[in-house]
């Protein structure tokens, strides 16, 4: 069965706009990414229960480089630690971006 | 873009594929990801959705013509159509066809990857793609409707009618058109029908380049992005507003019968089911043949203060394609009854009469076998869609009574084009997409565990209550002899029929409101939304921004 939790984490750097990135795909995930005024939150909906204190790990380290002020949700079919740091990290370059 | 240098498209994500190919690579998307309209069956069945249920809607423009595009994910659940994302692709042809109507013609773009129905929601996904199938008929009338199958998950079962449906299919050597997928037709006929491992031999069968020689889908061009869009920009400029692929049911029929021998004992049996007994329990007179087709019975039926004309699709033991003798919709059954519909409307225009026509459901399923993919089964099925559909807009009242199995695709070419669905409440009447065996084998999981889901997610339930509550059956009768009718009980029938033909001509919709139904929340929620952001979208700029530039690709397909 699925497993949704939410984490929290100290945020303050303003993003530019929203971003969806990825796609619910065997071992891939969905992102959607929002501004928001203070501190990240991130919304988690996996298919891998029993995982928890991976993500905490892994969104915590994203966080304490990138300290965005974002809400993120997260649509998981089985994402590895390293294509989740790829998933955020494109999802914040997409919200980075200047427009054309 | 480059159009010099040869880029694939189908390695492209679905946004990728869309801003690739319309007008300086913008679009306003319908229902995207933000108003997070996702699927409200899987993650009680221990999937995860996605935001944009796995179907991407845009208005853009080719070319300077105004078009509506969608493109379907096939990482995510194989391409397939669920409730939501089948939602999504009708609004959008259907507001399409509203504004084509109203003079400024809106042509649409179908990229498909697709598998078909999700049969985690299958009652529902069955029921938008006979909504896709109307649609798709109703704005080709106005606009092209170009189907892209590109690769690599292809367009099979029930979308593979709707492809058909298209006034143009393009195809590149990537894609694959049929309507049962090589591991379905191996489990249900066995691996001496197909060996679903044979990788050469489906691409014989099913694989675009066979289907453009053999005139079932109309361009073949190479997985280069230039040569698809310029497929695409002749297409949308060509205008041509009717598919020449299925216009002759009849010299269809012909063709196979002079090229199929017939078995050489014809059966004189004649197998009791449901669809026989119910046909001649309503029937004026016997029931005859059509076509020449034992299979394909139709007889005339008196309705209220008119006579309708009523088709079942019955055993033949003898049928010349073994695969379809048990009832089956096959090759010959869907030609029969595209012809036999066709002539009926077009006497009925000479007369100047618009009688109803009542489709009689108790089928298996459609027909699995190695022949019937060969040769297109999916445009056999999807001609008598669309001889139903042309029916209907003709002005005739169609009208279904299931009396036994109502089965996937067999389901859609013969009950699901009606204005009104009345089943007989009994425990051999069932809808379903899918047998649970081969369900089980697609979805990998183990019988009891697809036979518990069913039992517990509504749109995934064989039985005919839980699709009456979903909308997708309009009426149930009760305390009726499905297998020994009473004078009585035929009466009652008639009478059901009686009531939607006088409802009908007073101009009141028969089908089922989806609006105050609550299992329907979703369905309304994305009619609702799109419609709202359509007339906002004419300024067409992308204002979401996806990963069009960076892609990861997806390790595999589960379905």
């Amino acid at each position: 069965m699925t497993e949704t939790f939410t984490l929290n984490f100290p945020a303050s750097t303003p993003v530019l706009d929203r971003a969806h990135v990825g796609v619910v795909a065997s071992g891939d995930m969905e992102v959607l990414l929002e501004p928001q005024l203070q501190g990240a939150s991130v919304r988690v909906v996996t298919m891998v229960s029993g995982h928890r204190k991976t993500w905490e790990a892994v969104l915590s380290r994203f966080f304490e480089r990138h300290p965005y002020a974002v809400a993120i949700e997260i649509n998981d079919h089985g994402a590895t630690p390293g294509l989740v740091g790829l998933r955020l990290e494109q999802a914040i370059e997409l919200a980075m971006k200047e427009p054309a | 873009m480059t159009p010099d240098i040869q880029s694939s498209f189908q390695e492209l994500s679905p946004r990728e594929r869309l801003a690739a190919l319309l007008d300086q690579g913008h679009f306003q998307e319908l229902a995207g990801p933000f108003d997070r309209i996702g699927s409200p069956w899987l993650q009680q069945q221990g999937l995860v959705p996605q935001s944009d249920d796995g179907v991407i809607a845009v208005r853009g423009s080719v070319d300077g013509h105004a078009v509506v595009a969608i493109a379907i994910e096939g990482g995510f659940e194989g391409g397939s159509i669920g409730e939501v994302g089948g939602a999504k692709i009708a609004t959008a042809l259907e507001l399409a066809a509203e504004s084509s109507h109203l003079g400024q013609p809106v042509a649409a773009l179908l990229l498909l990857e697709t598998g078909g129905v999700r049969l985690q929601e299958a009652t529902l996904g069955l029921a938008a793609i006979a909504a896709i199938q109307t649609a798709i008929l109703n704005l080709g009338t106005y606009a092209p409707v170009i189907a892209v199958i590109a690769g690599p998950v292809g367009c099979f079962g029930g979308m593979s009618l709707a492809a058909q449906l298209c006034t143009h299919i393009i195809g590149t050597p990537h894609g694959r058109l049929g309507m049962n997928g090589p591991e379905v037709i191996e489990q249900e006929a066995g691996a001496d029908e197909i060996d679903a491992s044979d990788r050469e031999l489906i691409w014989q069968l099913v694989g675009c380049e066979a289907r453009f020689r053999d005139g079932w889908i109309d361009s073949f061009v190479p997985d280069d992005l230039s040569a698809l869009a310029a497929a695409i920009r002749s297409a949308v400029a060509d205008g041509r507003t009717s598919s020449r692929r299925l216009t002759s049911p009849a010299i269809q029929l012909q063709r196979l019968r002079e090229e199929i021998p017939a078995r050489s004992q014809a059966s004189a049996h004649k197998p009791s089911t449901r669809s026989r007994l119910w046909l001649q329990e309503l029937a004026e007179s016997s029931p005859a043949p059509a076509f020449g087709t034992p299979s394909i019975l139709t007889a005339r039926v008196a309705v209220a203060d008119t006579t309708a004309f009523a088709i079942g699709i019955v055993p033949d033991p003898g049928s010349r394609l073994p695969r379809a003798s048990h009832g089956e919709l096959g090759l010959e059954q869907a030609w029969a009854l595209a012809a036999c519909l066709d002539q009926f409307v077009r006497e009925e225009q000479q007369a100047g009469t618009r009688s109803p026509i009542i489709a009689i459901v108790d089928t298996p399923g459609q027909a699995f076998g190695r022949i019937e993919e060969q040769r297109c089964i999916s445009a056999a099925a999807a001609a008598a869609v669309g001889a139903y559909a042309r029916a209907r807009a003709a002005g005739h009242p169609v009208f279904t009574l299931v009396t036994g199995r109502a089965v996937s695709g067999s389901f859609l070419a013969h009950g699901l084009q009606s204005d009104y669905i009345l089943a007989i409440s009994d425990e051999g009447v069932s809808m379903y997409a899918m047998s649970a065996q081969s369900i089980a084998r697609i979805t990998r999981r183990d019988l009891a565990t697809v036979q518990a889901l069913a039992a517990a997610t509504l749109p995934m339930s064989f039985a005919i209550a839980d699709a009456h509550r979903l909308g997708v059956i309009d009426a149930l009768i009760g305390g009726i002899g499905a297998d020994h009718p009473t004078a009585e009980d035929i009466a009652r029938v008639k009478s059901c029929f009686g009531d939607a033909l006088a409802a009908y001509r007073r101009g009141q919709s028969t089908r089922s409101p989806i609006p105050s139904n609550l299992h329907r929340q979703s369905t309304q929620r994305i009619r609702e939304a799109m419609r709202a952001q359509w007339s906002s979208a004419a300024d067409a700029g992308t204002k979401e921004r996806s990963a069009s530039s960076v892609s990861q690709p997806a390790e595999g397909v589960i379905v």
